[in-house]
């Protein structure tokens, strides 16, 4: 049995059909992309680091220590025991003004920043798919559909997030919220283009005419095409949520303050920002480490995963 | 002039040894790298084509011989992964093989100027066609804007444009596909090159235009001297057009010589073969099939409303008053140009799109108007092949589950489902280990195959084939055409066939319905519409079939 001919060598049109469709070995490209490994890598470093906190550092993220304030980074106290015996502990990342670890609070702060992101990232995709699949297959809805999405982009996250907290009470989930409806919009627009390129195509058309259920249709042959690109759109929602969750800590509209978050940390410094840098400057630090290599690996994802890409390789 | 240390084919004559420095292309020893992986190691190998002033030469061979690759290294437009290894291309005196990008900008247009297939895409869809023509008037000569106007409307006149004004003011979308081709030629030509590359350049026209435009690059090379390389794959354009014809397999010529030579006294087996494959006009002669009634739509109608400036709306009339009649173990052609509602109406029976009137009845319902629950039961007696076989099997899943999905929706045991799968293998003449494989695996004939077999997993009583072979080459479309042949005799099916080409529809079809502008012109037994058409859209439609009259495709009545 004869493989495709060479792509190269038949006609412009059937090309790009079979270059479109990929063989499924996707994973193994994915592993071959330098740019997708050192984002994986340094992702997986952060996530180690916030599930090592305890035992990163000596101190408790939220036990606030009047003697040892705004201690500058690499600070070495002197912590005296009951019996009188004397050891020294290190403060890698200095103290904030209430005489908290820095290094423990940034460490803790990695847990909130990514569930955030995570929860924001896959609670927009579950929502966006199925408001996006029902606009594009059931093209009655779409209309109203698509105008409601229209209004809800037009709402600016950081606004809805203090009318939020206004009334009910500061919090993660308050949070997840605000940052969700701006984004939902996105992943709507995103599926329903998908959908409705995908269900012109004979293959579901051929489903169709095979008697395949509208339900089973949009599982098996419809929501497939969307999976790669919805996994790059993934990794910019989440990115974009950690920011925004940082920002709003940041405003004190968001997570209360003595929640270890790196937007605490950074508001909680600001005051003494020329004095002591290091309370804003090591959260921001991780802030745009986090940022960068999950936009990295989006980057790497989506040249991986749309086939337009592929020659330029 | 020859690279030494090659042996010399068989092909070249010392004739075209002695050929002029200055023709307008002189190909010798090329060979060019296919990368690494590939299915061989040169994309083509030792070609040597001549063209003289004036003469068209036709390169033909199947999809992956190497023929679009041979007008690209002239071009000077390989792409990146492919390299010329050995040999030179002279076009009018001069190698372009190795030229720089500077040099190469110099002679396009000037020396060598090319024709594509898909004039939509080869012209820029925000530019007006007067500018694009303009355009290489600018990069090429110092002519002021008025004499560059007078040169592009003559050019637009020349290549037979009634209204050049009006043409050189439209935009790629507004004008025809025939007048866009038109467009693309002026455009090549407007500098008088040598040399005219033309790949494929009717594959996606209608044939009435395809004679058109196949007559005028005829009058344009005899008239300017223009030397023509026509890269085809059709037998019937090369009839139409060529002075001398070079087959291509693999990247090899396996023959060469004049087109009577060529067409009628094939010396290579592979040119044997593919002249065998092509489908003759003559009819072939069956009993009238005489079984009950599986299928007939009633005053069948598809419009849509198109929305115009100011709210205003148009009524899209797609198809109206469609009467068709299948019967058992028939294959009705329903024959048309593109556009012309044979696609709409293969929808309607197949129930993909909803039509706006009439009936259809399937076995004794009318299933236009049934609801989804209603119709569900009624779908599986009533089975679809599609055009493209590139995008007809969902690429994310094994054929095999492709195949059994239908069965398993209709509550088949997967094993059950399974086995016949593998039964159906048989009849389409695949292997049954092949159902574990993805899509992407198989050649254009392969998956259709498949897709039949998909079709026939349901066990329908009628199949709908829309174009099932126009994508395919001309020897993987005689075995299709054979297959389902095949399937009607041993299962008695009804097929209703859909194509645009009438060579196609003589050798499968017992009756043909020739469609235009959304209504069945003419409707009759094969033997009838062929031998004594009487509508004259259908006899300028057979007027227009490429090779017509020559002993290949044999006479029509």
């Amino acid at each position: 049995m004869a493989g495709p001919a060479n792509p190269l060598l038949t006609p412009v049109g059937v090309e790009v059909a079979r270059v479109a469709y990929a063989p499924p070995s996707a994973l193994l490209r994915l592993a071959r992309n330098p740019v997708i490994v050192f984002g994986i890598a340094v992702l997986a470093l952060i996530v180690a680091m916030g599930i090592a906190a305890p035992w990163l550092t000596d101190f408790d993220p939220v036990a606030i220590s009047p003697a040892s304030r705004n201690q500058v980074s690499g600070a070495v106290e002197t912590v005296r025991a009951d019996d009188g015996s004397k050891t020294y502990v290190r403060h890698w990342m200095g103290t904030d003004s209430l005489g908290r670890d820095v290094a423990s609070r940034v460490f803790y702060g990695v847990r909130v920043s990514l569930f955030v992101g995570i929860a924001v990232a896959v609670i927009a995709i579950v929502i966006g798919v199925a408001i996006g699949v029902a606009a594009g297959y059931f093209r009655r809805l779409d209309g109203v559909i698509m105008r409601v999405m229209d209004g809800l982009m037009a709402i600016p996250a950081i606004l809805l997030a203090i009318a939020l907290v206004s009334i009910s009470t500061a919090g993660v989930a308050a949070v997840i919220i605000a940052i969700v409806v701006p984004e939902v919009p996105r992943v709507v627009r995103l599926v329903r283009a998908v959908v409705l390129s995908v269900r012109e195509e004979p293959y579901v058309e051929a489903a169709i005419a095979a008697g395949t259920r509208t339900p089973a249709l949009i599982i098996r042959h419809i929501l497939p095409s969307t999976y790669a690109p919805l996994i790059v759109q993934a990794t910019y929602i989440c990115a974009t949520a950690i920011l925004v969750e940082a920002i709003l800590s940041f405003l004190g509209v968001g997570i209360p303050p003595q929640t270890p978050t790196w937007g605490n940390i950074m508001s909680e410094g600001r005051t003494l920002f020329r004095v002591y840098p290091h309370n804003v400057l090591w959260p921001g630090l991780f802030v745009a480490l986090t940022v960068l290599s999950i936009n990295v690996l989006g980057d790497g994802l989506r040249d991986s995963l749309d086939p337009r890409m592929h020659r330029q390789l | 002039m020859s690279p030494p240390g090659r042996p010399k084919g068989e092909h070249r004559s010392a004739a075209r040894e002695a050929a002029p420095v200055s023709a307008p292309l002189a190909i010798r020893g090329l060979t060019i790298a296919l990368p690494a992986h590939a299915d061989r190691d040169n994309a083509v190998e030792a070609i040597d084509i001549d063209v003289a002033r004036g003469e068209v030469v036709c390169v033909v061979g199947e999809s992956g011989s190497g023929k679009s690759v041979i007008a690209q290294a002239t071009m000077g437009l390989l792409p990146a992964a492919l390299r010329v290894t050995a040999g030179r291309i002279d076009v009018g005196g001069d190698n372009v093989v190795g030229a720089g990008e500077e040099r190469l900008r110099a002679l396009r247009c000037t020396r060598m100027a090319m024709v594509f297939q898909e004039p939509m895409t080869a012209l820029n869809p925000l530019m007006r066609c007067g500018d694009q023509i303009d355009e290489v008037l600018v990069a090429h000569t110092t002519l002021g804007a008025a004499a560059r106007r007078t040169r592009v409307l003559a050019a637009l006149a020349d290549v037979g444009l009634d209204d050049p004004v009006r043409i050189a003011a439209a935009y790629a979308h507004e004008i025809s596909g025939g007048q866009r081709q038109r467009v693309m030629i002026a455009m090549a030509l407007i500098l008088g090159p040598a040399l005219l590359i033309a790949d494929e350049p009717t594959t996606a026209l209608d044939v009435t235009t395809q004679a058109q435009i196949l007559a005028l690059i005829r009058r344009l090379s005899q008239e300017h001297g223009t030397g023509v390389l026509f890269i085809t794959h059709d037998f019937g354009v090369i009839a139409e057009i060529a002075d001398r014809v070079i087959a291509l397999q693999r990247g090899r010529i396996v023959e060469s010589g004049t087109r009577d030579d060529v067409l009628e006294r094939p010396r290579d087996p592979y040119t044997q073969m593919l002249l065998r494959a092509v489908p003759g006009l003559t009819p072939r002669r069956r009993a009238p099939v005489t079984g009950d009634v599986v299928l007939a739509t009633r005053g069948l109608g598809k419009s849509w409303q198109v929305r115009r400036r100011f709210g205003a709306t148009h009524n899209f009339v797609a198809a109206a008053d469609v009467d068709l009649v299948l019967r058992r173990g028939e294959v009705l052609g329903l024959v048309g140009e593109s556009g012309s509602g044979k696609s709409t109406v293969a929808r309607c029976i197949a129930r993909l799109i909803e039509p706006t009137s009439g009936s259809i009845d399937l076995a004794g319902t009318d299933i236009a108007k049934l609801g989804v629950a209603a119709l569900r039961p009624l779908r599986r007696r009533l089975q679809i092949v599609f055009q493209d076989p590139y995008r007809s099997l969902d690429p994310r899943r094994r054929v095999g589950e492709s195949i059994i999905e239908g069965p398993l929706n209709y509550g088949v045991a997967r094993d059950v489902a399974e086995q016949r799968a593998r039964e159906l293998m048989a009849l389409v003449q695949m292997e049954t280990h092949v159902l574990a494989r993805y899509p992407h695996e198989f050649s254009g004939g392969e998956r259709q195959r498949l897709c039949i077999a998909r079709a026939l997993a349901l066990d329908p009583e009628v199949l709908i084939a829309d174009e099932p072979v126009s994508a395919l080459d001309v020897s993987v479309q005689a075995r299709v055409l054979g297959l389902l042949a095949d399937i009607r005799d041993r299962l008695h099916l009804s097929i209703l066939f859909i194509t645009h080409d009438l060579r196609v529809a003589a050798q499968l079809c017992d009756r043909i319905a020739v469609m235009q502008r959304g209504r069945v012109v003419e409707t009759g037994t094969t033997h009838e519409v062929f031998t004594h058409p009487r509508h004259p859209w259908t006899q300028s439609l057979f007027a227009a079939i490429p090779g017509r009259g020559t002993r290949l495709f044999g006479q029509l009545s």
